[in-house]
């Protein structure tokens, strides 16, 4: 088990809508959408662009190197069956942490599975 | 649908795997044959003229799926196979070893060859199209080697780069001005030129070619005002020609490519076209297309395989490609006939800019550097209609993506009134002899877009876009107790908007449906 690590404080996430940060030498892109914060590995698993540089769009993260796009909650990329690594984050204040235990998945989320939640 | 027992898909690339991966996520539990000239399994061609070319990927790789796909798909491959005529009548696909397959529908995915530069056939002379043609080259090059390439289009640009990677002398040659003039303009294309010049490439432009001829050691190459240019190895890449011979054998209508409509239909009942022979019209620039890259050759054959299961469903989002060069991300999204003006919102030299290309005083096509994010939003800003006024495209400031932020959240804001319409805020939408029953058509009502269905006797009218991947609900079926997406399967309860079958997860946006005196009203305010 890992600890919660602040990554950032909210509010330039909240202005820039994502930021890339570097917790623990792993650069993480959150994403602040609708109210909800999301973390994502920043280097794409396709080619290493940098996904906090990429369009959010409905749920997703389109990556800018090409276009892949990701989804926010599960990392997963449907139309290449290809997983970015996500991080369990939360907000607790004006404070956003995350816990350095990415989670890949090998397959397609359900669509019952939304939560965001670990496993 | 469920008549539909055999699909023939000629063409080993990507466009037919598109197409297939399509046919089994629709659920389409029949015979499916791709029948492809090359003795690999479909592979991605991009690499080609990259990451493989620099040997940093084998074929395995750049499989279009991985191999044991096709085996637990039941997809049959026919390799190392062309189809030479198709009977018009039975649909029976005839291969070149006198086989004939049995087809409900067939798709021809037959791509391209390499436009040939006349009298140059030899050991030091080379063209780049296929996984072959790029292992015989990735053999020759080594630091050192005298390359010389014929055409700074994409292929000709991305060769050069890995070559210049591998240490290897390159000449590139061009007739035009600039590198990617034709799809650039002069402006941009020189500031790719001057990717090639400061990576060490010895760029010529403006220069033609007189001949190409093998030499002792290599090949020469003599340009119209009578210079030569020597070289270990030449590479020529000045275009394809489509593959049409199967069509033409079949009677079908050519012409710069297979003939296609928005719906990827050829002038023959049951016979589809898709990828880079396919001329197809498109909705939303009004003129017909033939586009030689890989996300067309995707999204044309999925496109091509829900039309083959009987649906309707258009192919009309603006075309977009990728190419890397020397560690730069270029990407190109939409389509231009004629330049009227160009806004650029960054800095070309600093080598991080969008250039907007404008026709008729609206944005038609976009061409980035090392700016991926914004043509993301670009591709979706074209798709959506929504224009955009020069001095916005030139403020960094402003997100690009936050004006489709904008459309959708004031729809959103509107939606969430949830109020009971008043009378007035009906609209007429159809007569009602317009939606038949178990049908369901696009009707567009005071600016959003509807799939309106009718099922015993009632009317329905949902948002018409789906809530997984955006396809058009209109295109879909009403069946399985609900309105089919035919893109993956979801289903959405008519009434609610619910889904009621996986992929989506969120409902539709449902709107008040009344029926009087013939007519259909919606209340979408």
């Amino acid at each position: 088990m890992t600890d919660w690590i602040k990554a950032t404080e909210l509010a330039p996430l909240r202005l820039r809508k994502r930021l890339k940060v570097i917790v623990e030498n792993i650069a993480i892109a959150l994403f602040y959408v609708d109210g909800k914060v999301f973390a994502l590995a920043d280097i794409c698993v396709h080619k290493g662009s940098h996904l906090s540089q990429g369009l959010v769009f409905k749920g997703r993260v389109v990556c800018p190197g090409h276009q892949w796009a990701f989804d926010l909650t599960t990392g997963w990329a449907d139309q290449w069956a290809k997983c970015q690594p996500v991080f369990p984050v939360r907000v607790e204040g004006d404070v956003v942490y995350v816990k350095l235990e990415p989670q890949v998945r090998t397959s397609p989320p359900t669509p019952a599975h939304d939560s965001g939640e670990p496993g | 649908m469920s008549k539909a027992r055999a699909f023939v898909l000629v063409g080993g690339g990507q466009s037919s795997v598109s197409a297939a991966q399509t046919l089994r996520e629709s659920g389409f539990d029949g015979e499916i044959i791709i029948v492809g000239d090359e003795s690999h399994a479909p592979y991605q061609r991009p690499p080609l003229s990259k990451e493989y070319l620099l040997g940093e990927s084998t074929l395995e790789d750049i499989g279009s799926v991985r191999p044991a796909w096709y085996a637990d798909n039941n997809v049959k491959l026919e390799l190392g196979r062309r189809a030479v005529r198709i009977d018009r009548t039975s649909l029976d696909v005839e291969l070149d070893d006198g086989r004939a397959l049995k087809a409900d529908a067939v798709l021809i995915a037959t791509g391209g060859t390499p436009r040939r530069f006349p009298g140059a056939d030899s050991e030091s002379i080379l063209y780049l199209r296929t996984l072959d043609d790029a292992g015989r080259i990735r053999r020759k090059l080594r630091p050192g080697l005298r390359v010389a390439i014929v055409g700074a289009g994409f292929i000709g640009s991305e060769l050069a780069a890995c070559a210049r990677t591998l240490g290897a002398e390159v000449t590139l040659i061009e007739a035009m001005k600039t590198p990617l003039e034709r799809v650039l303009g002069e402006t941009i294309g020189a500031v790719c030129g001057s990717l090639h010049r400061e990576n060490g490439v010895d760029l010529r432009c403006g220069v033609f070619i007189e001949k190409i001829k093998a030499a002792e050691s290599g090949a020469v190459i003599t340009t119209r005002d009578g210079g030569t240019i020597e070289a270990d190895i030449v590479v020529v890449g000045i275009g394809i020609l489509p593959n049409v011979d199967l069509a033409k054998a079949t009677e079908i209508t050519v012409g710069n490519g297979i003939r296609v409509d928005e719906f990827c239909r050829t002038t023959a009942r049951g016979i589809y076209a898709a990828g880079d022979v396919a001329n197809h019209y498109h909705p939303l620039f009004d003129c017909r297309l033939r586009v030689e890259h890989f996300d067309n050759a995707t999204r044309q054959g999925a496109v091509a395989a829900m039309n083959m299961l009987g649906g309707h469903t258009r192919y009309d989002d603006p075309h977009w490609f990728w190419s890397d060069q020397y560690g730069h991300s270029l990407q190109y999204v939409g389509h231009v006939s004629q330049r009227d003006d160009i806004v650029i919102r960054g800095s070309l030299e600093e080598r991080s800019f969008v250039a907007f290309y404008l026709e008729k005083g609206k944005v038609s096509a976009a061409f980035g550097l090392n700016r991926g994010g914004d043509i993301s939003a670009v591709k979706l800003l074209l798709s959506a209609g929504v224009t955009v006024d020069a001095k916005t495209l030139r403020d960094e400031d402003v997100d690009l993506g936050s004006l489709l932020d904008d459309g959708a959240g004031t729809q959103a804001a509107a939606d969430a009134s949830g109020r009971v319409p008043a009378d007035g805020e009906f609209h007429r939408a159809a007569r009602s002899g317009q939606v038949c029953e178990g049908g369901v058509r696009r009707i567009v009502v005071a600016g959003v877009e509807l799939a309106v269905a009718r099922l015993n006797g009632k009317v329905y009218a949902l948002h018409n876009l789906c809530t997984h991947l955006a396809c058009h609900l209109s295109s879909g079926k009403v069946q399985n107790g609900g309105l089919t997406c035919l893109c993956h399967g979801s289903v959405f309860d008519l009434a609610t908007g619910e889904p009621i079958n996986p992929p989506a997860s969120k409902a539709v946006k449902t709107y008040p449906v009344r029926e009087t005196d013939g007519q259909i009203y919606v209340a979408v305010k």
